[in-house]
């Protein structure tokens, strides 16, 4: 890697949870206001976590230290790999280490209520995870590469891709754990297991793991945001409305069962993906 | 020079095997099991060294040893015949009969002289040979106190151990019989003694389970074994070709798919592809280290060993478009089966299974990554599922019972071989580890064909799940317990931290081993390379995966919790939140067992389902030669 | 500001509250979910209700103490991470209300953990527990300022 790599990579790991936290605040004051009330200040996230990071360290397990810091480290050098635009597919199983991590923190401890969120939470990644990469062979079917390089210089995804991106907001709304999808820990105050997975992490881990999913919520919105690449402001546009979209899907829909999500994401990913990809071969859009 | 080393690897094996079988006592057995395993890694070390690859090699002993393989071959098939009463299972009858009518009527009628190299050596022969040579003495000496411990449990009074460990070195021998050998004939002998000792090894506790189970290994295997020698047959009647080395350098014509098909379906039933899984399952009854040695490591990769020799002869065939969809299969339905389980060796069985249909899936993507992807899925593989194996052997030794469920909180109890377990987990399902490496490659090989690329991306989805919910079953842990080294004898002990040295080590010089052993491989596959690696950096045309940045992670986040933990002054140990009454484990405690979805997976009713459609596709292979 | 003066303030703008319903009758449980209601809007303080004493900085809890839950209130207030703010609502958690001299009744909860703030009222009105919760915010930025001198102290000497 170049310098100049290099230093693209500090910048954007530097950078990216400024940007996961104002996201994050302006997602509880569009709440808010959607519910006719006032909402917390757009800072609030930083309030949150600073908080959390000066509390008394209490821990049930020591693995619980070691899973928070590699969930983050995990996070950061995906979005560290996404910012110099490497290889997508690595990107995806460099995140899968943190989720595992994740996942083997919470089940480390005996507690039921972490437990059962820890099992929940590994189904969700049975949903979520092959319709990731369904969307990184699609971008390949159309670019000819797994490389972010090539894959943003071709351009124009979305109108090739628009199945695909359908898809890809669904994962958006499957991983930021937001209703329909918020089996295994869900947002404050509507819990169902008590906070589920991360019921028994507190204290600065706690802020760490909230830390780790700005960086995730900033790479998914990227990743939507390359689908229109020539103009990535538009891109970011396009990504911020889906998120629009998903606090508004968030405020009127309930919490669905499990194998209502593994169904729905397994049936309408393969077969977005297999229609999407056979047009695309029919009517020989070139790679 | 060479062809001693060679003749020394296949040999000596038997012929200490046989010496083994007379000695009683255990010192002096040790010692001689001991000498020649330490003699078969050196040579394979020596080897490496020493052959310069691609070669033939020639051998004065050649006509000897032709005629005793002939006569081996009839005196095999008698004994098999003669197993076939002993057991009662007509099916072994069968195709053992089957088999010496084709052979005689081969050998006969058919055969004729010929000038025949005797060994065939290329860079794939040294990666088995060095696969069967570290791992297996490696499960070798582990087996020392492992069957000690076993014939105590069993409250046997006499030793039965030489027979173990002859067969083992047999077994070896073998392995490097069929690795080596140019004469079709020879790899065929060499074939069956490995499905021979395989019955040997499954039945070797005499119960009647183990005895039914290593019948059905048997008469599956001796199915491939007949479909080896049809195909062998075939091929001679149309083109006259008996060896590995003429068979390399004809052309690909139409002819030669019909009896590469029968070799490939002999293939199929040797590493338990659906529907032929039933006895890898079955074989599971066995002592740890036979499945580790045999049904994971080296004999199940003797199928890919063949497949991956027969790979030039179909490349660019629909015939290899199918065996990619059919690898795929297999790997996507074993991985969902092996979520139903909870036995700890099935799950390894099924994990075992699908690992093998994702290599010879990318064996039929047959593109130069798709079989670099092979070749490195092969090496990290055997390496990796042994030491589980070994681990999953030690913990049942100590805590009696093969179920995840019961291994909750084994870190209080073992915790050396919990942290052994937990790093031989994560090096099978997460990268940087060298399988996930291989697996990335092998995704990225198979994305231009739509239907192989989406189950292989489920298959390795649910095989994440079904892992992690294993590493999180032995990882729990109560309040307040300190690690401490646990006892263990100094084989296990030594064959668990040599195992797993390796398969970190591998990983992290995965770079290196590409560009000495694979590439070279490549090259002489006259494909070229498209594969670049450099420094921990492997590049394809489609992207790259650096490795060393996500070492280097895992690392950092290792340093950090230690030194937290030690500045353990302001932590405050608490217990897990249950609602303010604090459970106290041993009085009214609660259980939370995982997920096994039964309703979804049920495990007769979908391996039924699975079989017939496995059949289907394997009719369709046959199908696509005449595409 | 200095990082250090953020950090303080923060523990005033994002006070998270669990609450614990003691022995109550389920008047000023009502109430508590009031605060979160549009009307009353508590979130607009940074206040949330998460439902785990791990994550949370301030008890409220309701309700008077018998002997069968001090325990349970006992072990829920040992849950909670340093530094914590009890906040006792209505009065049956202050001082026992009606209910102060049934056989069964030990008292309010300060008879079992400390408590910093009482919110009397039966049932306390949501304006008043709002008014309590954000006294609690500044007991606890006092505390978390206070520990730190201690804490330096201590090094000190």
């Amino acid at each position: 890697m170049t310098w100049m790599e290099y230093l693209v990579f500090a910048i954007a790991i530097i950078v990216t949870p400024i940007i996961g936290g104002f996201i994050t605040g302006l997602d509880r004051k569009v709440t808010a206001l959607i519910q006719g009330r006032y909402g917390p200040p757009i800072l609030q996230p930083f309030y949150d976590v600073t908080k959390l990071l000066s509390k008394e360290k209490m821990i049930v397990n020591d693995f619980q230290i070691f899973a928070a810091y590699i969930y983050l480290l995990s996070a950061i050098l995906s979005i560290g790999f996404f910012a110099i635009k490497a290889d997508l597919l690595m990107i995806v199983f460099i995140m899968s280490i943190g989720l595992v991590f994740y996942i083997v923190g919470a089940l480390a401890t005996r507690s039921p209520y972490s437990q059962v969120g820890a099992q929940r939470e590994l189904m969700q990644m049975l949903a979520y995870e092959p319709l990731l990469i369904f969307v990184l062979i699609g971008m390949y079917y159309v670019s000819g590469s797994f490389s972010l390089k090539t894959i943003m210089s071709h351009g124009r995804l979305l109108l090739d891709l628009p199945l695909i991106f359908l898809v890809l907001c669904l994962v958006l709304d499957i991983k930021i754990k937001k209703s329909p999808f918020d089996f295994s820990t869900s947002e404050h105050a509507h819990q169902e297991l008590v906070r589920g997975i991360l019921t028994d992490y507190s204290g600065p881990y706690l802020a760490l793991i909230e830390i780790a999913d700005w960086y995730e919520l900033v790479l998914l919105l990227s990743m939507i945001a390359i689908f229109w690449s020539q103009n990535l402001i538009i891109g970011a546009l396009i990504s911020l409305l889906i998120l629009f979209l998903d606090i508004i899907i968030d405020n009127i829909s309930a919490r669905m069962t499990l194998k209502w999500m593994l169904s729905f994401s397994w049936i309408v990913g393969i077969v977005f993906t297999v229609v999407n990809i056979g047009y695309l071969y029919f009517s020989n859009v070139s790679r | 020079m060479s062809s001693d080393l060679i003749l020394i690897s296949i040999v000596i094996p038997i012929v200490m095997s046989l010496i083994t079988i007379t000695t009683g006592k255990s010192l002096a057995r040790k010692t001689i099991v001991s000498a020649t395993l330490l003699i078969i890694l050196l040579s394979a070390l020596a080897m490496l060294k020493v052959v310069n690859v691609p070669t033939v090699i020639n051998t004065s002993f050649y006509g000897i040893i032709d005629k005793l393989i002939k006569v081996g071959d009839y005196i095999l098939l008698l004994y098999t015949l003669y197993i076939s009463f002993k057991v009662k299972e007509p099916k072994i009858a069968i195709f053992a009969i089957l088999q010496i009518l084709s052979l005689a009527f081969f050998e006969l009628f058919m055969l004729k002289e010929q000038e025949i190299n005797t060994f065939y050596i290329d860079n794939l022969s040294i990666i088995m040979n060095l696969v069967v040579s570290v791992v297996g003495p490696i499960i070798a000496v582990y087996a020392f106190g492992y069957m000690d411990h076993h014939e105590e449990e069993k409250k046997l009074t006499k030793s039965r151990q030489s027979r173990f460990f002859a067969i083992i070195l047999l077994f070896i021998g073998a392995m490097n019989g069929i690795i080596f050998s140019n004469n079709l004939m020879w790899i065929y002998f060499f074939w069956e003694i490995t499905s021979l000792s395989s019955f040997l090894l499954i039945s070797h506790d005499k119960t009647e389970e183990a005895i039914r189970n290593a019948s059905r290994a048997l008469w599956i295997n001796m199915l491939g074994g007949f479909s080896l020698l049809v195909g062998i047959i075939i091929l001679y009647k149309y083109t006259g070709i008996i060896t590995l080395d003429s068979l390399l350098k004809t052309n690909s014509s139409y002819i030669l798919l019909v009896p590469v098909f029968f070799m490939i379906l002999a293939a199929f039933t040797k590493s338990a592809q659906m529907p032929f899984q039933s006895w890898l399952l079955g074989a599971m009854v066995a002592p740890t280290p036979v499945s580790a040695l045999l049904h994971s490591s080296t004999m199940v990769k003797a199928a890919i060993y063949l497949i991956l020799r027969l790979a030039p002869t179909f490349r660019g065939t629909t015939l290899s478009s199918f065996i990619a969809l059919y690898g795929a299969f297999t790997f996507i339905a074993t991985s969902v089966l092996a979520l139903s389980q909870s036995n700890a060796k099935k799950i390894l069985a099924y994990s075992t299974i699908a690992n093998l249909g994702l290599m010879i899936s990318s064996i039929g993507i047959n593109t130069s990554s798709a079989i670099t992807a092979a070749i490195l899925l092969l090496i990290f593989h055997a390496v990796s599922k042994a030491l589980l194996f070994l681990c999953v052997g030690t913990i049942e030794q100590n805590i009696g019972s093969r179920d995840i469920e019961d291994m909750k909180g084994l870190i209080t109890k073992m915790p050396v071989t919990t942290i052994i377990t937990f790093i031989g987990i994560l090096s099978l399902m997460i990268a940087p580890f060298g399988m996930l490496l291989s697996k990335w490659m092998a995704i990225e090989a198979a994305s231009k064909n739509l239907v192989v690329a989406l189950l292989l991306i489920i298959g390795s989805a649910v095989t994440v799940m079904y892992y992690t919910r294993w590493i999180g079953n032995i990882l729990s842990e109560g309040r307040n317990s300190k690690f401490f080294v646990e006892k263990q004898s100094s084989t296990i002990r030594f064959a668990l931290y040599s195992l797993v040295t390796i398969a970190i080590v591998l990983s992290l010089a995965v770079t290196q081993l590409f560009n000495t052993i694979v590439k070279p491989e490549i090259n002489m596959l006259k494909m070229s390379v498209s594969v670049k690696a450099a420094s921990g950096y492997l590049e394809s045309n489609l992207g790259g995966f650096t490795i060393y940045p996500v070492f280097f992670a895992i690392g950092l986040a290792i340093i950090l919790a230690i030194l937290t933990i030690k500045n353990s002054r302001d932590i405050v140990q608490t217990t897990p939140y249950e609602s303010g009454l604090n459970y106290d484990d041993s009085k009214n405690g609660y259980d939370i067992k995982n997920y096994y979805l039964p309703s979804i997976i049920n495990e007769t009713v979908m391996t039924k389902y699975m079989n017939y459609i496995s059949l289907i596709l394997i009719l369709a292979i046959f199908g696509g030669i005449l595409l | 500001m200095g990082l250090k003066e953020f950090v303080k303030k923060s523990f005033s703008k994002s006070p998270w509250v669990v609450h614990y319903d003691c022995g109550s009758c389920n008047g000023c449980d009502i109430e508590v979910l009031a605060c979160m209601t549009p009307i009353y809007d508590m979130e607009r303080f940074g206040m949330v209700n998460v439902g785990n004493p791990k994550h949370a900085d301030i008890l409220i809890v309701t309700g008077t103490v018998n002997e069968k839950n001090k325990d349970v209130l006992k072990n829920v207030y040992d849950m909670m991470p340093q530094p914590k703010v009890v906040v006792a609502a209505g009065i049956c958690a202050c001082s026992g209300g009606i209910f102060r001299d049934c056989y069964n009744v030990l008292g309010g909860i300060d008879k079992v953990i400390p408590v910093d703030v009482y919110i009397p009222g039966c049932p306390a009105k949501p304006e008043a527990m709002i008014d309590g919760l954000y006294k609690a915010a500044q007991i606890l930025k006092d505390k978390y300022s206070r520990r730190e001198v201690i804490v330096s102290a201590k090094s000190l000497g």
